[in-house]
């Protein structure tokens, strides 16, 4: 694998306000690196700030500190931004986690996955606009005829992969996939993640894959990042984290797979994390080649 | 890769026996096809072989109608007939081009103010409260009284300025609602600009909440001009339009020629009635959105 970083984030932290008194830290102080044609996971519980995450990564969301080098431009400075707008927004892509909001409902699905080509004005690679549309369906498994269809008559792991042509139409060098496979079923979900891995492979794109099952991050992610209350607690090579986690949480998250083995399921163990076992504070330490855990700066080995 | 891929299509199912609508029905026929008349014949006049409207034959003023003079003549001795065709062009062009400009108006200041940071958007919707608590008709004298001479173009922009507020407010609570969708993030984030996202966007979301106003806003263009008219600081008596047959209509009450009162306003009444009709029937297809299955 090349060692070209091609998306640095560095202390990233983002602050949601509430009101004039409370706000929510949903990323506090995230740091991690995407290498060129890989595939990283991100994993948390629900609301642990992965969303946030990617948004901030796709410029949405302005953070409050930190920065995010994307091919050493840094795309939280306003002035670098604007010089290379263009790349950045044809050559970065993201899959939204809920289709039922991120498709237009009044726009027929080949103007949804034509959408990034018109703004760009990119000539069709495959003559028109629509035979475009129809190759990018094939190619995440939809048929022409739902070319003409509205996101409304589409169920939604049909929507889903609308979603996904979509991402996939200017065939950027970094997707950011947030939760793409949530909605779908098994088979298809197998499929599609069959395609990122695809991707990765031939064409070499790179990912940022959040996700909720295990499973899939497993098979799929060269390298995972765990994240939990907006901070993100351990990183490390897939491998190497299922068969070695070390923070607290990874274990508590990992303990709760089910074993596909009635007599082993049964006497599983369920580790349990609460959230006052993370102090606040405390850094990202180098536990192992690659492999990067949460310690608070008191603390020494766990 | 590819071939692993099961294709899923839509497979073709027999239809099942509903009744089919007949085109007709829950269509405003009659008033389309009414107003489909007024309009033709407003465009077409010359091949009627109508008079010219503005000539003035003062030995035969306020004669009755008859034989020739299909709807008679007015005071100044003008054939009402031609005039009616001739006014309601003008009438119709006020009434239309003063919808639009408010509607672009309107549009472009709700997609504004809608898209715009809190504190900007609350001074842009104070302004048009400002403006919706102005009496119209003290702004329409004041523009009058700036662009000089009245003319139809002056007319229309004159109650098109002043006619926008309402939708503008519209426009403005429906983008704030769509702004923040997430597809229009998506769009945001592939590089679409400001009028781009406005255009592909939100317009198509709110045009079927405005398109009501839109056409109401025709209707009530047509009334203002013939208000103004009326009260004689609209257009001045010698250019037609129905607005201003009716401000001579208190010396033609006196002489009891009802032709020159009855007939432009008939008219008037009947062009409105039909836009009314087609605009709440408008509305209610529009309310009857194809229902989503979530
Ligand atoms: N627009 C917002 N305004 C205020 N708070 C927000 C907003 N978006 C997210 N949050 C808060 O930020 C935290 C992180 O949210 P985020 O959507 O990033 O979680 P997530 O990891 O993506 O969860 P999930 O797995 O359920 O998608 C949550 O506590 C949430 O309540
Ligand atoms: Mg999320």
């Amino acid at each position: 694998m090349a060692e070209e970083i091609l998306l640095d984030v560095q202390h990233l932290t983002h602050v949601f306000p509430l009101n004039r008194r409370m706000s929510v830290r949903a990323v506090d102080d995230v740091s991690f690196q995407i290498r060129r044609g890989e595939i990283f996971g991100l994993v948390g519980e629900s609301g642990s700030g992965k969303s946030t995450a990617a948004r901030c990564v796709m410029n949405l969301y302005r953070p409050r500190s930190g920065r995010i080098l994307y091919k050493g431009i840094d795309t939280c400075d306003a002035a670098a931004f604007r010089a290379n707008r263009r790349m950045l927004q044809t050559t970065r892509q993201l899959i939204f986690q809920d289709t039922s909001s991120s498709l237009n409902q009044r726009m027929r699905v080949w103007d949804i996955i034509t959408e990034p080509l018109r703004i760009q004005r990119v000539v069709p690679p495959r003559g028109s606009l629509r035979a475009e549309a129809a190759f990018q369906m094939h190619y995440v498994g939809l048929d022409e005829s739902f070319l003409d269809k509205y996101p409304p008559e589409l169920s939604g792991g049909q929507r889903q992969r609308v979603a996904i042509a979509r991402a996939l139409a200017m065939e950027p060098e970094l997707l950011v996939a947030d939760e793409p496979i949530a909605s779908l079923d098994v088979s298809i979900q197998a499929q599609i993640v069959n395609l990122f891995k695809h991707l990765q492979q031939e064409h070499g794109f790179s990912f940022l894959f959040i996700a909720h099952d295990l499973a899939m991050v497993e098979f799929l992610c060269d390298r995972v990042g765990v994240m939990y209350r907006g901070r993100l607690v351990e990183t490390a090579p897939t491998a190497e984290l299922f068969s070695n986690p070390l923070h607290p949480y990874t274990r508590a998250l990992l303990s709760a797979i089910p074993i596909p083995d009635p007599r082993r399921e049964r006497s599983r163990q369920l580790v349990t994390f609460h959230g006052e076992d993370l102090p606040p504070g405390g850094a990202l330490r180098e536990a192992g080649p690659d492999h990067f855990v949460l310690r608070s700066s008191g603390s020494g080995e766990d | 890769m590819k071939e692993r891929f099961e294709i899923v299509g839509i497979r073709p199912l027999p239809d099942p026996p509903v009744r089919k609508r007949k085109w007709h029905e829950g269509k405003p026929l009659l008033s389309a096809g009414v107003l489909a008349l007024i309009v033709l014949g407003c465009l077409l006049l010359p091949l009627m072989g109508t008079r010219d409207p503005s000539y003035m034959d003062l030995t035969r003023c306020s004669v009755p109608p008859g034989k020739a003079f299909l709807f008679g003549t007015d005071a100044m001795g003008r054939d009402v007939f031609s005039m009616i065709w001739y006014g309601g062009r003008l009438s119709l062009f006020i009434g239309v081009a003063a919808a639009l400009l408010s509607a672009a108006i309107a549009i472009l200041f709700g997609a504004a103010s809608g898209c715009a940071p809190a504190w900007l958007d609350g001074l842009l919707m104070r302004l048009t409260e400002i403006l919706l608590s102005v009496p119209n008709l003290l702004v329409v004298v004041l523009l009058q009284a700036v662009l000089g001479k009245a003319s139809p173009l002056s007319i229309a922009l004159v109650i098109g300025v002043t006619s926008w507020t309402g939708m503008a407010k519209i426009v403005r609570t429906e983008v704030r609602q769509i702004r923040a969708s997430e597809y229009v993030l998506a769009s945001r984030c592939m590089g679409g600009g400001f009028f781009h996202i406005l255009w592909r966007h939100l317009t198509p979301n709110f045009v079927s909440s405005i398109m009501f106003m839109a056409v109401m806003n025709v209707r009530s263009a047509i009334v203002a001009e013939s208000t103004l008219s009326f009260m004689g600081i609209g257009l001045p008596v010698e250019v037609v339009t129905w607005g201003s047959m009716l401000s001579l209509s208190e010396k033609a009450l006196l002489s009891g020629a009802w032709w020159i009162i009855l007939i432009p306003g008939g008219f008037l009444v009947a062009a409105l009635l039909c836009i009314t009709s087609l605009g709440s029937c408008l509305r209610r297809n529009i309310n009857r959105r194809e229902n989503n299955l979530y």
